[in-house]
């Protein structure tokens, strides 16, 4: 005897009535509340991310199917995957049970379609209790620090146990009262039915009919439990990987200052969808904390609870927005809304971040979960409030009058290079210059940066390259008033520089700062300026590599490199600079334990450099002591700021380690 | 609570001073102007000031050439409601007499309780225009001003003195001219710059109110040479063998060569 | 060519800046000019001014003048010019000076020569020099055709010099009634130890070069000698040596000072952007390859634990004279 779950009367109703009816109030709930959370996004600010289709179909079946990143930490990556594939089959699974409840008699496949699908069932619903055990044992006895331990995921891994467990019994008892259904395309379950033989036909009929649908309304309740869970991952993360960023890394959106009637964000209709999107698909897994360098020093900002944070202002924000109607800009905050800015997240949290990256690229399913978004925080808080710690007020003034942020004479850019043989743009007049050298405000003014810009003048010069600089045209890039919010600034030394560079019909540039680097080559094309951009390590070791240059005296050092986050985390040049070290005779390079992929930023980016670091301990100082730790003789550096950065931190916890950058050994090695 | 704030657009403090081809002025080609930093130490302190009452408003003026427009402009942007154009013309260099008299001028046209100007412009570091216009409107005049407290009808200013500070009491109106220290200047905000640029910029020509611009005017300050100072190229090292007598020809060196001792 | 010199005293002392300019005139007139004295009890006073230089003394002495108050003060001068019709007035450029001057100036239709360090007649035309554009140059400067030239000059440039001998003659003014709409209602003395770094006109910094915390006694003692303000570079605050509030460079405090000694400080750019328009810049460092001394006007190469208690007892020293 077989009776199916729905085919009697529960509560005066016919069981298919009743179990219509509740499927029906769950669809109803879900709509409601996914809906929502849908219009909120198109509240949201513009960002057209429906373009490169084949790509992102690409990159959706890399990243969320084959899911790439996740198996940077193995043994999570293994139970995802298992507890992800399991999803995948179950969902098939959980629609063929709803038709046989609102149907009895439905069968879904029969013959061998029917065989490989239960085979696949029957596998996967193992390998989601397998892949739930390995969470609760990561949870409860493993414990990484990057994870919160919160009640909304022990929830989570109950339902899903549950309900996989609830599906395998009544299926199990189904088997054991109708041995005939026992197949071997189905060993978990026939296995079950074996251990539940010796029970009552009633007791059977009782776990069979309580299983499916303990099993079904588990599934029905988890649905709707969801958007207000963190588990909204399951359903948003496919397409917040299909959504992703495809412009470069290192490319900040260009708001247009002159249509614009509000700047930055303040609210979270100043959002992109996209921005709220990525609250949504973070599960807190806690990657970007693990690797976030503020977090390493005790700072308040923090990409795991920044993200949260934004996820939780946009649901905060929800019901005022869908009340005012669909569009944005429906007036300011209100209706018992926390500000974003200094409600959900505080000023030194925007504050506090260096731009790195590394959040981003550790990211499993493409979030980005602060840079962009502080620095829409920024932008409002400069632009509209003219509020920011009141040092950075030097630098932003020292760009305007003089075009660098030490405020240090304009007439003053070219004197570094007074006794050398190098000759301006204006000089060259009419002469073929293969490159121009972009020297930047660090290799035109800083000390030490000055000797590098003069070791790379000598290695050209050496190789036969004709190359010029602007002198004084040259002005600062942009990049550290774009990146502390100042965005109006930073157009207007974007569009000057490239209107200048235009202006000689400048087709290639070397430049030895990451950061004008990243600008130039990244963020310069929206205003019309489109250059072949080399870093000074690439087009020193493309030099090494023809034969232009030979490496003759050797350095006998073992040497670390510690990677600048502008140039291989946003550009991907990795090899170059190490490609100019192996060159040199007895220079023997060593990996950091942190290097390339995983290197730890200085502390100087996104404009750090010319704030205090008031809170916490010193980025720069985590980060000599881990090259410290190294026990090499020297790092080679290949940013100027990371020069700063790493030889005051050097100088400070008394490290032997001496940093280099890569120009000056190159210099010092050339025959 | 109304103010005039009398800036002035001068070469920022980093440019370098190329002799111009008269041998009696600067070359202006390659300079970089900026509001002159003493004078946002008075716009900002007027700004506090009308935030503070929530009423009144802040009219900048300055006497200059055409460029003076963009200082006003830097101005308006950061908060001040109205500007003033003095146009000075031709005259490459204008003597603080003359500035003043414009100053007052505009000073008189309107109804203000606080004239405000910085200790001095910066490069022509005279110091003369503020109390120069409190002269000419018959206004008392504080000068140095560190601190300022506004009470009712009366301001107590803190006034930096060689080792002291002297706390002045007085009347409004009143004329006051502010040092480093009285406040830290705003930057402005884009939202304030953009408005700026829409705000109308009041204009008045020097000649046309009767004040004389051009040599020879009789009494007038005129630079009859301009040049650069000798020997402040490579650093002066002295020996350090005998650590007391290198102290003794450093302090020596002070006080006859630096004279700053 | 009659000069009229304007004496300034505070608390019954002479100001020697006055006594300097009032040398300068006798100087250039060739013999005792007039001079004017306001303040309370100063009439005492009057006959100390005979050795630099004073031949006639116009005494205003008032209980209204115990402080300064322009009113009174310029009221004191003009009085003494209607007197004596001078064809040039010098007033040392110090605070009071620099109140004083350009109102009186503008009260008579003419402008001033401003807080010169040269000064010299040509006929009877007044022919000064003065620095401008933060000392980067040089100006040299007269005032046209004026009648009544007006100066100020630079103090501690001009010797004060005493000459034996002299009668002073005493003229007394009458000032009517003085009630002014601004006035010092106290005076408070700075301490040398809270002068803000900001604000100080000389600054003695120190930076890693002073080794630890243990290494301020050494710089404090020159910072008291010259009364100056305490600085710092970025590394030592950073290592927790001094406050934030000492720290100069970009993103601490922008100094301008008269006088800026840096004690064991590299001078890394982010510290030059904080100090590098300092007038004169003295450099103590053991690195003779130090950036710092590319800005400084004078440097001693050395150990600065040696080097600077020997600076401050010859800095006391040459106070002392």
């Amino acid at each position: 005897m077989l009776r199916l779950p729905t085919e009697r009367v529960l509560f005066g109703l016919p069981g298919t009535v009743l179990f219509g009816l509740v499927v029906l109030l769950a669809v109803v709930a879900f709509v409601f509340s996914a809906s929502r959370r849908i219009r909120v996004l198109l509240a949201g600010a513009p960002d057209p991310r429906f373009d490169r289709i084949g790509i992102r179909v690409r990159k959706t079946l890399e990243y969320a199917f084959a899911q790439r990143r996740m198996f940077r930490d193995f043994y999570a990556g293994v139970f995802h995957i298992f507890i992800f594939s399991g999803f995948v089959v179950l969902t098939v699974r959980t629609l063929a049970l709803v038709a046989e409840g609102l149907f009895p008699g439905f069968t879904l496949l029969t013959g061998t379609p029917g065989n490989l699908y239960t085979l696949a069932k029957d596998v996967f619903e193992v390998l989601v209790l397998v892949g739930v055990g390995m969470a609760v044992y990561r949870r409860a006895f493993a414990r990484p620090a990057r994870l919160d331990l919160t009640v909304d995921a022990w929830i989570v891994l109950f339902l899903i146990a549950l309900l996989i467990a609830a599906d395998l019994l009544a299926d199990g008892a189904r088997v054991a009262m109708r041995p005939e259904l026992a197949s071997p395309w189905s060993p978990a379950v026939d296995a079950i039915g074996r251990g539940l033989a010796g029970l009552t036909p009633a007791t059977l009929q009782g776990i069979y009919e309580g299983g499916w649908w303990i099993h079904l309304l588990d599934i029905l309740f988890f649905a709707n439990y969801l958007p207000y869970s963190k588990h909204f991952h399951i359903l948003t993360a496919v397409p917040n990987i299909f959504f992703m960023k495809l412009d470069p890394a290192g490319r900040l959106s260009t708001p247009d200052l002159e249509k614009s009637e509000r700047f930055g964000a303040s609210r979270v209709e100043d959002l992109t969808w996209k921005s709220m999107l990525d609250g949504y698909a973070c599960t807190e897994c806690g990657r970007c904390r693990e690797v976030c360098p503020t977090v390493l020093t005790g700072k308040p900002l923090d990409p795991r609870l920044f993200i949260a944070a934004v996820r939780d202002a946009v649901y905060e924000a929800t019901p005022g927005i869908l009340a005012g109607g669909s569009g944005r800009g429906n007036g300011d905050a209100g209706g018992g809304r926390r500000d974003l800015i200094g409600g959900w997240i505080s000023e030194e949290t925007i504050w506090a971040c260096t731009t790195c990256g590394f959040c981003t690229s550790a990211c499993p399913v493409f979030i980005v979960p602060a840079v962009d978004k502080i620095v829409e925080m920024r932008r409002h808080l400069v632009l509209e409030k003219a509020e920011f710690p009141k040092e950075m007020q030097a630098a932003f003034r020292g760009m305007e009058t003089n075009g660098n942020p030490w405020g240090m004479a304009a007439a003053s850019r070219a004197d570094w290079a007074k006794d050398l043989p190098v000759v301006t743009m204006v000089e060259a007049e009419g002469k073929n210059i293969e490159v121009l050298f972009w020297v930047g405000c660090a290799g035109s003014y800083e000390d030490r940066a000055k000797k590098v810009s003069r070791a790379l003048v000598e290695l050209l010069s050496a190789a036969g390259v004709s190359f010029a600089i602007l002198g004084t045209e040259e002005t600062c890039n942009g990049d550290s008033a774009r990146r502390m919010g100042n965005e109006y600034l930073f157009q207007v030394l974007a569009q000057q520089n490239v209107e200048t560079l235009n202006g000689y019909a400048v087709k290639k540039i070397v430049t030895n700062c990451p950061h004008c680097f990243n600008v130039i080559r990244n963020e310069y094309p929206h205003f019309g300026g489109n250059y072949e951009v080399l870093h000074g390590t690439e087009l020193v070791s493309r030099l090494i590599a023809e034969g232009r240059l030979k490496m003759g005296n050797a350095i006998t050092q073992t040497i670390s490199f510690h990677d600048p986050c502008y140039l291989g985390r946003y550009n991907g040049v990795y090899d170059a600079p190490r490609r100019v070290l192996e060159s040199i005779p007895g220079l023997k390079l060593l990996e950091l334990p942190r290097s390339r992929e995983r290197g730890l930023c200085c502390g100087a980016g996104g404009g750090r450099m010319w704030m205090e670091e008031k809170l916490g301990s010193r980025i720069n100082q985590a980060r000599m002591r881990e090259i410290a730790d190294a026990g090499t003789d020297a790092v080679g550096v290949s940013c100027p700021f990371c020069m700063v950065m790493i030889g005051n931190a050097k100088e400070e916890i008394g490290a032997g380690t001496q940093p280099f950058d890569v120009l000056e050994l190159a210099r010092r090695a050339m025959a | 609570m109304n103010s005039l704030v009398a800036i002035a657009y001068v070469p920022d403090t980093e440019t370098k001073i190329k002799i111009g081809a008269d041998g009696k002025s600067i070359d202006e080609a390659d300079v970089k102007w900026i509001v002159s930093p003493y004078d946002e130490y008075a716009l900002e302190e007027a700004l506090k000031t009308k935030e503070a009452k929530g009423a009144g408003t802040v009219t900048v003026v300055c006497v200059g050439p055409e460029r003076a427009k963009t200082g006003l402009r830097e101005c308006l942007a950061r908060g001040a409601d109205e500007a003033m154009w003095v146009d000075s013309g031709d005259s490459r260099y204008l003597d603080a007499l003359a500035t003043a008299k414009a100053i007052a001028a505009v000073a008189k046209e309107g109804s203000y309780d606080f004239l405000w100007f910085g200790q001095k412009g910066v490069g022509y570091d005279e110091s003369l225009v503020g109390p120069m216009v409190a002269e000419l409107v018959g206004l008392p005049h504080v000068g140095n001003v560190v601190h300022l407290a506004i009470g009712d009808g009366k301001i107590t200013a803190d006034r930096e003195i060689e080792g002291a500070h002297e706390i002045v009491e007085s009347s409004l109106p009143v004329a006051l001219t502010a040092q480093k220290g009285l406040n830290e200047p705003r930057y402005a905000s884009l939202k304030g710059i953009m408005g700026a640029k829409k705000k109308p910029i009041g204009e008045r020509k020097l000649a046309a109110m009767g004040i004389p611009e051009a040599e020879p005017s009789g009494a007038k300050i005129r630079w009859r040479k301009l040049e650069l100072p000798p020997g402040r190229k490579a650093c002066h090292l002295i020996p350090a063998d005998d650590p007391a007598a290198a102290a003794k020809e450093l302090v020596r060196l002070l006080r006859e060569e630096a004279k700053v001792l | 060519m009659k000069f009229l010199v304007f004496i300034e005293q505070r608390e019954g002392r002479i100001r020697k800046a006055s006594l300097e300019a009032l040398s300068l005139a006798r100087r250039l007139s060739g013999g005792p000019v007039a001079a004017v004295l306001p303040g309370k009890g100063v009439s005492a006073l009057a006959s100390d001014l005979g050795p630099y230089g004073a031949g006639v003394v116009y005494v205003a002495d008032r209980d209204e003048l115990a402080v300064y108050g322009n009113k009174g003060y310029v009221g004191a001068l003009d009085a003494a010019a209607k007197k004596e019709n001078p064809d040039a007035v010098l007033i040392a450029a110090t605070a009071m000076g620099k109140d004083v001057a350009p109102r009186f100036a503008a009260r008579h239709d003419v402008s001033v020569l401003a807080d010169l360090m040269e000064l010299r007649l040509e006929g009877d035309r007044l022919v000064g020099s003065r620095p401008v554009y933060s000392g980067k140059a040089r100006a040299e400067v007269d005032c046209g055709a004026a009648t009544l030239q007006v100066a100020t000059t630079r103090p501690n440039v001009f010797p004060a010099e005493a000459q034996a001998g002299a009668a002073v003659r005493i003229d007394t003014l009458d000032l009517g009634e003085i009630a002014p709409r601004a006035k010092v209602v106290k005076i408070q003395a700075s301490e040398s130890k809270e002068l803000d770094v900001a604000e100080a006109d000389t600054i003695v910094s120190g930076g890693r070069g002073i080794k630890g915390p243990e290494g301020w006694p050494v710089v404090r003692d020159l910072q008291e000698a010259l009364g100056a303000a305490r600085g710092a570079a970025r590394a030592v605050v950073d290592a927790g040596w001094i406050d934030h509030q000492h720290q100069v460079g970009q993103t601490g405090k922008v100094v301008s000072p008269t006088l800026y000694v840096a004690c064991g400080i590299s001078g890394a750019i982010q510290h030059l952007a904080g100090m590098g328009t300092s007038k004169v810049i003295v450099a103590i460092n053991k690195d003779p390859e130090a950036p710092i001394f590319k800005v400084a006007t004078y440097g001693i190469v050395g150990d600065l634990f040696q080097i600077i208690p020997e600076v401050a007892k010859a800095v006391r020293a040459a106070k002392a004279e």
